[in-house]
């Protein structure tokens, strides 16, 4: 069995991430922040993201069988390399901190109120080392296996909910001012830097037909999916929003909620869990690939001790609630974006333009050094 | 003569170990065999009667050739006397010639005809199944697939039992890579006795200590061709009526013969609550666990009140309840397999009936939880060949709802799905064709096509020839 992701793998891992942080505290987040023109800062934010999708698929396009890493190290030197690696390890714990907060946070409110952080590590972390343990390979598969479960369940979720939305007052998106606009969407970036596996574990993406358009197409179709989620979300609780940290349940249980306890949709629950665990293993994997390449130290039992020890610490000490995570996020990890927005798709950009000839040249070793 | 003492003393002069002296016109003949293993009438017929009628020279071809009527004579030498002997043969001596003999088959071994097996049952389609004879094993994938390609390869595996392993596959449409590897594994089998189709399918298998099996299992002719027809190999032991296939992927198990026997929207149909039948049989009685025990705000407040009413002053906690139920259901489930039909009712009745309401009645358990059980150990068997790994995963599943919750289980399925995707034998994903999404194997996946529309082999499988049925020019 051949140890590379498929396209189809690809836009399915591309498609998670889209999901993974934006159902739960990102609505009250930017809610918060801008509570009208919400919506237009969403369609700006996934208008971004998918033109850095098109550079790092392009950049795995042009460039196959060789991640970032090597990459930078070929043209900009190994230590630059190290030190880019180094700062996207730090944005991918962040991302599996809010990941682990998003997920106590949810639990908490919908299903279990004694729920704690310690409980959630235990049972989260032993399994996603276990699925980083298995290799890439099964890990992506299980992506795969349960992407169709997860998109079924959610758009069955959201269809089941039965919400009436007034589109009455539309015009009041428009608003607010284009500068707070764009600050909100700066200080909310954090929150859709996605896709940033594909410059980690590019080299393992195998190149295939129509792949570019494959992943594109799907993301677009998800970003819709969730673009609809959040103008259901904005038109629904309108400047009350912030107050919902968990949006996909509050949609979901908007009607039922009314003069009834219980009725949970555990559709919906199911998705999410689901959705966490599978993202959190493929945000492990990248640390560990990253760990590998910033300490060449290639045995998987090392990266995954220290990964996990980090995560825990970090957790238990420094963002140990949504909250202070959450605000970190806006006044500091906005700057993360200077690198996944800026300096990484520059620096493709600028291989693309002053490498033509070059690429050509490592392509066609790298294909000659596979056939013998 | 001495060397036929020898052989007797060899088999510690056992008594079913029969001699039998002719004296021809020219030399003595002596024929050694066991007496519990031949076909007596017919041994009189072809062997006896022809020798004492004989009275001209004899000699080993003109034996063979001219006075025994038996299809099928070789010539064996000293060191392979015992060997068969023991595979119940006969051996006919002339009194000159000690070194070598004369050995045939007559082999009558007690064997059941054909018959539906009771692992299978079909409403619509062939009923017959397997034996535990290996000959007839061979005869009914003959019958069935009268193709030139068909390969039947024979082994004797253990060294006190010497089972016969035969192994069958057609040589345009399974891989070599396959063939050969299942070929050495069975050659390297080191072990006493290979007494069922288990024993060679763990070794044939990469995990033999998972969970889950690898290896497709089967009683029913029409299944192992179908099997074949894929390009899978096939192995079956003697002694056993289950046939062994190799690929396997999970999937082949929510299959089932009878939906290629029937209108493929109702198989459709009856394969989702299959699956439905696998998720429903490990998880719920852990998730009905971890509702009770953490997550009640997910229970509507009516259904609280109605399972609170019922679980009021029982003396365990809800774990050990459920627990108990699940063994108790387990234990009736053995006795019921174990005993004689006629008890086995018995049995059935006093289980369900008296340890179940009189249970509830007395307060020991409660309906809600007879309920959770019952459901899970029926929706078990919508799948039998995968009820033991469903059992131990409901445990499991069980253990974990009452110490991690919902969480746990979620986490738990995602594992398990993600050890079912290491596990790939033979160069076949196991979740295929849905882990990695094959698109051309998909018509006979959850949603079934019909028959007329399965015009291509799986691909998930190794093999060459994908194409079914005739190529066209062109």
């Amino acid at each position: 069995m051949d140890n590379n992701i498929t396209s189809r793998q690809t836009a399915c891992i591309c498609c998670l991430s889209v999901l993974v942080l934006k159902l739960v505290a990102l609505p009250s987040v930017i809610s918060r922040l801008i509570s009208t023109s919400a919506v237009i800062v969403v369609a700006i934010m996934f208008c971004i993201e998918l033109i850095m999708l098109y550079i790092f698929l392009t950049a795995k396009q042009k460039y196959p069988n060789m991640s970032l890493f090597e990459l930078m190290c070929k043209f900009v030197g190994k230590i630059i390399a190290k030190i880019v690696y180094i700062f996207l390890a730090i944005i991918f714990i962040c991302k599996l901190s809010l990941l682990l907060n998003e997920g106590v946070v949810y639990i908490k409110n919908i299903v279990d109120e004694d729920f704690n952080l310690i409980l959630f590590l235990f049972t989260f972390l032993p399994v996603i080392t276990a699925l980083v343990y298995s290799g890439v390979r099964s890990t992506t598969l299980t992506c795969e296996f349960g992407f169709v479960f997860i998109i079924i369940g959610l758009i069955s979720s959201l269809f089941l909910a039965k919400i009436d939305i007034d589109f009455g007052e539309i015009g009041a998106v428009f608003s607010n001012s284009i500068k707070s606009i764009l600050t909100t969407c700066f200080e909310t970036s954090f929150w859709f830097t996605d896709f940033l596996f594909i410059l980690i574990l590019g080299d393992r993406i195998k190149q295939q037909k129509n792949m570019k358009k494959n992943v594109i197409l799907s993301v677009v179709a998800i970003e819709v999916l969730v673009a609809i989620f959040y103008i259901i979300y904005f038109r629904l609780f309108k400047q009350t929003g912030y107050i919902h940290e968990t949006a996909i349940a509050d949609i979901t249980q908007y009607k039922k909620n009314i003069g009834n306890v219980g009725n949970v949709d555990i559709i919906e629950t199911l998705v999410y869990l689901f959705t966490i665990f599978l993202y959190g293993s493929i945000y492990l994997t990248c640390l560990c690939n990253i760990f590998a390449k910033v300490t060449n130290d290639n045995n998987i039992l090392h990266s995954l001790i220290f990964m996990n020890l980090l995560i825990v610490i970090i957790q238990y000490f420094v963002f140990y609630n949504l909250e202070i995570f959450t605000n970190f996020a806006i006044q500091y990890l906005k700057y993360s974006t200077i690198l996944v927005w800026g300096i990484i798709p520059i620096f493709y950009i600028l291989l693309f333009i002053f490498d033509r000839r070059r690429h050509v040249k490592i392509y066609k070793r790298k294909i000659s050094s596979n056939q013998t | 003569m001495e060397i036929i003492e020898k052989i007797k003393k060899e088999l510690n002069n056992n008594p079913d170990v029969l001699t039998k002296e002719i004296d021809s016109a020219s030399k003595k003949i002596s024929l050694i065999f066991l007496k519990s293993t031949i076909d007596k009438n017919l041994f009189l017929q072809c062997v006896i009667s022809p020798l004492l009628e004989y009275c001209g020279e004899v000699n080993f071809e003109l034996l063979k050739n001219k006075v025994l009527k038996v299809f099928e004579i070789e010539e064996v030498q000293e060191k392979d006397f015992i060997t068969n002997i023991l595979k119940n043969k006969v051996l006919l001596f002339i009194d000159d010639n000690e070194q070598s003999a004369l050995c045939f088959d007559f082999e009558k071994i007690p064997s059941r005809v054909p018959e539906e097996p009771p692992t299978s049952p079909t409403i619509q389609g062939p009923r017959q199944g397997f034996t535990e004879d290996i000959k007839t094993t061979i005869s009914l994938i003959r019958k069935r697939l009268p193709s030139k390609n068909l390969v039947i390869k024979d082994f004797f595996v253990g060294s006190l039992t010497q089972t016969q392993v035969t192994i069958f596959y057609l040589n345009n449409l399974a891989d070599k890579r396959v063939v050969k590897k299942i070929e050495e594994k069975i050659k390297n089998i080191n072990y006493d006795g290979i007494l069922d189709c288990h024993y060679i399918a763990s070794y044939i298998s990469d995990r033999p200590n998972s969970l889950f099996e690898q290896y497709g299992s089967t009683e029913k002719p029409d299944i192992v061709v179908a099997k074949m027809m894929e390009g899978r190999v096939a192995v079956a032991v003697d002694g056993s009526p289950i046939v062994a296939t190799f690929p396997f992927m999970i999937f082949e198990d929510l299959q089932n013969s009878n939906d290629y026997y029937t209108n493929s929207h109702y198989s459709s149909f009856i394969r989702f609550i299959r699956s439905l039948g696998i998720i429903m049989s490990t998880v719920v009685p852990g998730v009905y666990l971890s509702f009770r025990l953490y997550h009640y705000k997910v229970v509507p407040l009516t259904y609280i009140l109605t399972i609170n009413a019922t679980t009021q002053n029982l003396p365990f906690t809800p774990f050990i309840e459920l627990l108990f139920i699940m063994i108790l259901f387990q234990m009736l489930y053995e006795v019921s397999l174990r005993l004689p039909k006629y008890l086995g009712l018995a049995t059935s009745i006093v289980g369900a009936l008296v340890l179940g309401d009189t249970g509830v009645q007395a307060g020991l358990i409660s309906p809600p939880g007879i309920i959770v059980v019952a459901l899970s150990l029926i929706s078990v068997y919508t799948i039998p060949n995968q009820a033991p790994q469903f059992t131990i995963l409901r445990f499991v599943f069980l253990l974990i709802g009452g110490t991690l919750g919902l969480l746990g289980i979620i986490g738990g399925m995602v594992y398990f799905v993600n050890y079912l995707n290491t596990m790939n034998q033979f160069h076949t994903p196991n979740l295929a064709p849905y882990a990695p999404r094959i698109k051309g194997d998909l018509k006979d996946g959850i949603i079934m096509q019909p028959i007329t529309r399965m015009k291509t082999r799986p691909i998930s499988l190794p093999g060459k020839d994908k194409q079914r049925g005739i190529k066209k020019n062109g």
